[in-house]
């Protein structure tokens, strides 16, 4: 726990995710984890974007270090979040990781070409998707260096 | 009349009429009168010797010298004057009349020989030519004769014949027969002269002479003539050797005789002529006829023929309409104004008999002509055409519609058209059925990736939840909780390798890619690649003869069908480490290979069901699977248009072949790809 000793101000991190059950399932995986965090859920690309430009009842939500994101959300989907966030020049250096279930090459593609940061598919056992999830904690919060807030 | 200057002397002053004048002659001019001598007397008397008017000559009388010349003696000389004269007028009249007779027995023998000749009409020319020169000879008291003709130019004459005496005397053998008319000596004077000539006396010396040969009949008078037809000489005839001088009854006679011969011969030539001109003609009528039966024949045997040639036309014909009438469809001949011209059986049993009404009328029952009508196109074009045309009952017509020239020259339109409706019926229904197919596929394919895609997210939520209860409360409650989460966890993770192996299944038909041309052995190293670990384990030993280094495919998938062929050989082997040999055969229009291994094998009655999805031959528990993997085989074979099949026994071993074609790779068709989970808006992500 060096960095919570170094830095005890908890990492905020992002879930957009409409699924209770993968919410919940993320949620038991980081809290397991090593890093002291602040998981805040959202359940589409609409409340995402109200969530990051903190309007509506987002207005006082704190800015995100790291946004995880599902592809097929109700209203505006992950593709479509995914785009406004990069092209929004006060967003887009917001570290965003596709979590998705979806293994589809153009999926894939598309993530990266609007500057997906990681694509991370949702393994179907629960250990290994508590792996994958310690994986991108460990990677994001402890070995790069994410722009100064 | 008595010349008196002819008389003599004592004659001179001889009286006229019938006076009679005496006289008295001086002693000088009565030298040499044979009365002088005899009577001295001076005084003579000297009458006329006359009868009517012709005088006779004189009488003179010498007168005694004591007699006077009286009256009376005067009288009695008139007298006897009288009688002499009258005598010698009787001694003519009696020499005339047997002149006449003479003549007149000779005209009548020439009459009679001319007669002999025109009744000779059997005889020869010859025959008659002899003849006529025997008469010539007999008629004019000649002893020999003979007879030449001339040739056209009157240049050459040709003796044609001697008389039997002639032939009889001469002694030349050899005959000249040809003499050319410049040659001949006094015997053509008559052609030259272009008349008859008489020679009294042939020995006399004769400048036109040039001698006849030695042998030659002695000739003492002659005489010949030209015979004439018109103005041409065709002939001479001559004679001979008459005891009496010749003369011109001679001549006539000879004359008459020869023209008589040569009218003869020349009606006979013309009757020859007549007769060769009458063969000829026969003959040629002959021809003619002979000619004419046979164009007769020849025209009968055409008329035959030409009669067989109809019946068979008629018969051709016939079954020409029977075929009409047999063929399917219907046919018909359509004049530009839509009548029908022609009909056949087939159209008269579809439509009834069309009864002059027009074509629409008669087959749809229309009152105007079918608006999608384009019968009558090849018309404008001269192009025949083929088009569908449903009728109103809905009956499907596959049309044929060309120009066609009718017997005088007009334009018509023949249509051949067959009820296609149930082909057609059974072609939509087939294109339907296809079409469904078609779509029933790809929607399977679909729902295959759509569902396993979809059934990921809540067999993950409960793989993972139950995996969470299994984790947290093991062992805190019951044996029986545990053993139903165990159950639970078992059946969540082989609902989830199902739905794994159905994607790939389904990614089978979306994902291929364009064939190209692929080296199997590289193929095959790439699939012992993947399989390293397996073959490791089992100790498996393969064996791969040299492969095809190009074929058509999709080398991915290639690998994988390899990759699941010998997969299976592994899996499914007996006690022994198992062996497998993979091998390959060019088969002319495609390769097949082959995977033989020495494992279980399995029941032929099998054979066809191990290659559908989700079939299994062997209890889980000993031989893990989904039953994914031949039938995975076997759609990749399939979209490369091969064929794949097993050999096998129980417990022998099995041998799976499959085929790759040499043209034809797989469909070239765009490369498929799974649906995305989004498919599916409600879907979870």
């Amino acid at each position: 726990m060096d960095r919570l000793v170094e830095n005890p101000k908890p990492v905020q991190i992002l879930l957009v995710e409409d699924s209770p059950g993968d919410v919940r399932l993320t949620m038991e995986a980081l809290r397991e984890g090593k890093i002291c965090n602040n998981l805040f859920v959202v359940r589409d690309g609409v409340e995402a974007l109200e969530f990051l430009r903190q309007q509506g009842e987002h207005a006082q939500a704190p800015r995100p270090d790291l946004i995880l994101l599902d592809l097929n959300l109700p209203r505006m989907d992950g593709r479509e979040l995914l785009a406004e966030i990069k092209g929004d020049a006060a967003l887009q250096q917001i570290p965003v990781v596709i979590l998705t279930t979806s293994k589809a090459e153009q999926d894939i593609m598309r993530a990266y070409s609007l500057h997906a940061n990681a694509y991370v598919t949702k393994p179907v056992g629960l250990d290994q998707f508590a792996e994958v999830i310690d994986a991108i904690e460990d990677f994001w919060f402890t070995i790069v260096m994410l722009p100064p807030r | 009349m008595i010349r008196r200057q002819t008389l003599p002397p004592c004659a001179r002053p001889a009286p006229d009429g019938r006076d009679v004048l005496v006289w008295v002659a001086d002693a000088d001019g009565c030298a040499g009168c044979p009365l002088a001598g005899a009577n001295p007397c001076p005084t003579r008397m000297t009458v006329t010797l006359a009868h009517e008017e012709r005088d006779y000559g004189l009488l003179c009388v010498c007168l005694a010298p004591e007699t006077e010349a009286a009256a009376e003696e005067q009288e009695l000389l008139l007298e006897l004057a009288g009688d002499i004269a009258l005598g010698l007028h009787m001694r003519e009249l009696a020499e005339a009349e047997s002149e006449a007779q003479r003549s007149l027995a000779l005209e009548r023998d020439r009459l009679a020989a001319l007669h002999r000749l025109s009744e000779m009409s059997e005889a020869s020319l010859n025959q008659l030519t002899d003849f006529a020169l025997e008469e010539a000879v007999r008629l004019t008291g000649s002893t020999i004769g003979y007879l030449a003709f001339m040739n056209e130019d009157e240049s050459i004459l040709t003796m044609h014949s001697w008389s039997k005496s002639a032939m009889a005397e001469c002694a030349i053998i050899d005959k000249p027969i040809v003499y050319p008319v410049v040659s001949t000596g006094l015997w053509g004077e008559a052609v030259r002269q272009r008349q008859p000539v008489i020679t009294n006396d042939y020995q006399a010396p004769n400048p036109q002479k040039k001698g006849y040969p030695a042998g030659h009949v002695h000739v003492a008078r002659h005489m010949n003539i030209p015979v004439f037809d018109g103005e041409q000489i065709v002939a001479v005839a001559g004679v001979g050797n008459k005891e009496e001088p010749y003369d011109d009854r001679d001549v006539v006679q000879l004359q008459l005789l020869m023209q008589g011969m040569w009218r003869l011969i020349q009606r006979r030539s013309y009757l020859t002529e007549l007769q060769a001109l009458n063969e000829d003609l026969e003959a040629r009528v002959q021809t003619r006829t002979a000619e004419l039966a046979e164009a007769n024949e020849q025209l009968t045997s055409e008329m035959a023929q030409r009669a067989r040639a109809q019946e068979q036309t008629a018969a051709e014909r016939a079954r020409l309409f029977n075929v009409l009438g047999m063929l399917p469809g219907y046919t018909c001949l359509l004049t530009p104004e839509r009548d029908l011209a022609y009909v056949n059986q087939g159209f008269v049993e579809l439509f009834g008999e069309p009864g002059g009404r027009k074509c629409y009328q008669a087959m749809f029952g229309r009152r105007e002509p079918c608006p999608n009508c384009r019968s009558f196109e090849p018309l404008t074009t001269g192009e025949p055409i083929m088009w569908e045309q449903t009728s109103p009952a809905g009956a499907v017509f596959e049309m044929y519609n060309s120009g066609f020239t009718d017997l005088d020259g007009t334009q018509l339109i023949l249509e051949f058209a067959l009820d296609i409706t149930e082909r057609h019926d059974a072609q939509e229904a087939l294109g339907e059925a296809l079409a469904d197919l078609q779509r029933s596929n790809a929607e399977l394919e679909q729902f295959a990736s759509v569902a396993s895609h979809d059934l990921q997210e809540p067999l993950r939520m409960v793989s993972s939840y139950v995996q969470l209860l299994a984790k947290r409360y093991q062992g805190q409650l019951d044996a029986d909780a545990d053993e139903f989460i165990g159950y639970a966890v078992d059946g969540a993770g082989r609902m989830s390798r199902l739905i794994q192996d159905l994607l790939t299944y389904s990614r089978v038909g979306t994902r291929g890619r364009a064939p190209e041309p692929t080296d199997c052995n590289a193929v095959v190293q790439e699939a012992l690649g993947n399989l390293q670990a397996a073959i490791e384990d089992s100790a498996a030993e393969i064996i791969c003869d040299p492969l095809p280094e190009e074929v058509m495919a999709d080398g991915g998938q290639l690998v994988q069908l390899f990759q699941n062929l010998v997969g299976n050989a592994i899996k499914f082997r007996g006690e022994a480490p198992p062996q497998v040999r993979i091998t390959a055969a060019d088969q002319g229009p495609e390769w097949q290979f082959c995977v033989a291994d020495s494992g279980i094998g399995l029941d032929m009655a099998y054979a066809e069901r191990i290659f559908t999805i989700f079939q299994r031959l062997n209890p889980r528990e000993d031989y893990p699977g989904t039953g994914i993997g031949l039938a995975v085989c076997h759609k990749i074979v399939e979209r490369h248009h091969g064929r794949i099949w097993v050999e096998s026994a129980p417990g022998r071993g099995a041998k799976f072949t499959f085929t790759l074609p040499k043209e034809r790779g797989h469909d070239d068709g765009p490369i498929g790809r799974e649906p995305e989970a989004s498919a599916n808006p409600a879907g979870g992500g």
